[in-house]
């Protein structure tokens, strides 16, 4: 069972490594406040405030769509956690003290 | 923003401050159309006090004046591309005291409103809803697609029967031209007695509702905040005598007729 569900725990948790998370970050800023400038701009220059919420919105959901899914662009640079040290003391599979491979 | 879930959050928190600010720029960017150009002005054509109950089931009789009057106004300046909708009333204003050259407050009361809705933009909720809807094949038709259908062809026709009319009339809507317009509602007074009622003058007054930002007023309300323009309200007038209706003065006729048989007797 724990096979099947780790890959579908994974893709919904959607982990990113520490670059990817401060890439992230500055995306999803920068992305909302140009789509909020937009907004204001088009919706001023057509004078019709209904653009201004519409492309608003649009430009939420896309900024949503580029930050949200774990993009491979926010796992180019995965931590090298360290084993534990019983992994470390030797490498290959021990099974009772006696190495199987 | 290691995870999907925390990822979502943020956004949203800060597609929220983005929304307030943007709906702050909006609502102020109002002042760029100061409206200075609106204006209204308001004429009596026809006033009369007559006797008459609250309800049909009452026993009080008041008084209540009945007015007619003229307005011309020009209040497209005032549509900007915050506004939802104009609410345009005439109001009297009259001395609160039957006792002539009292110094109370005026009163006031309006006589008439009314409505005017901004042009409906193509992009707003309603008119692409319908437009999606019917975009929808038939095989999931229902009695709401067929509905849909109907009020997108209509949305179509009405434009095009717009644009027609434009070279005719001007497109932006607030241009009001009545004559002889019947007030909406009455006046009244506590006392029951308004006839005669001196120093009555008829004003102009709105509020635009915008979108989003502040309830504005029309100058010479005294409310803030307001917009421009001008408005000239009509010349000052007094209230005349009560007027007999004829079924009244049938009444009395009878009435008096009644006395004088009983006397005879």
């Amino acid at each position: 069972m724990d096979e099947l569900l780790a890959p579908i725990q994974d893709v919904i948790e959607g982990q990113i490594d520490f670059h990817g998370q401060r890439l992230a970050e500055l995306l999803s800023t920068v992305l909302l406040v140009i789509s909020g400038a937009a907004s204001f701009v088009i919706g001023y220059i057509y004078q019709d405030i209904h653009l201004t919420l519409w492309t608003g919105l649009a430009g939420t959901l896309f900024t949503a769509f580029v930050v949200v899914p774990p993009w491979p662009v926010y796992n180019r640079n995965p931590e090298k956690w360290l084993g534990s040290t019983s992994a470390n003391a030797a490498p290959g599979i021990t099974v009772d003290g006696v190495k199987v491979q | 923003m290691h995870s999907s879930l925390n990822r979502i959050q943020s956004v949203f928190g800060f597609f929220t401050t983005v929304a307030l600010v943007v709906s702050a720029l909006a609502a102020v960017s109002v002042v760029v159309f100061p409206a200075d150009e609106a204006n209204a002005s308001v004429q009596l054509k026809n006033v009369q006090v007559v006797k008459g109950r609250p309800h049909y089931y009452s026993t009080k009789r008041e008084e209540y004046a009945q007015l007619r009057f003229d307005l011309d106004a020009d209040l497209s300046p005032l549509f900007n591309w915050n506004t939802k909708q104009l609410f345009v009333y005439v109001y009297a204003t009259y001395s609160s005291s039957d006792v002539p050259g009292s110094q109370v407050r005026v009163s006031e009361s309006i006589i008439w409103d009314t409505i005017i809705p901004a042009t409906p933009s193509p992009y707003s909720w309603e008119i692409l809803k319908d437009k999606i809807i019917a975009l929808l094949p038939a095989s999931v038709s229902s009695d709401a697609v067929a509905a849909a259908k109907r009020n997108a062809k209509r949305h179509a026709k009405s434009k095009s029967a717009k644009s027609t009319k434009s070279k005719k009339e001007a497109l932006a809507p607030g241009v009001l031209r009545l004559r002889g317009q019947k007030g909406k509602y009455q006046i009244s007074d506590i006392t029951g007695r308004l006839a005669q009622r001196q120093n009555v003058t008829l004003h102009v007054g709105w509020n635009v509702q915008p979108w989003v930002g502040a309830l504005m007023w029309a100058p010479g309300t005294g409310a803030v905040p307001r917009t421009g323009g001008t408005i000239v309200s009509s010349e000052p007038f007094d209230f005349p005598e009560v007027k007999d209706t004829k079924k009244a003065a049938a009444e009395k006729r009878a009435k008096e007729a009644e006395k004088a048989e009983k006397a005879s007797v």
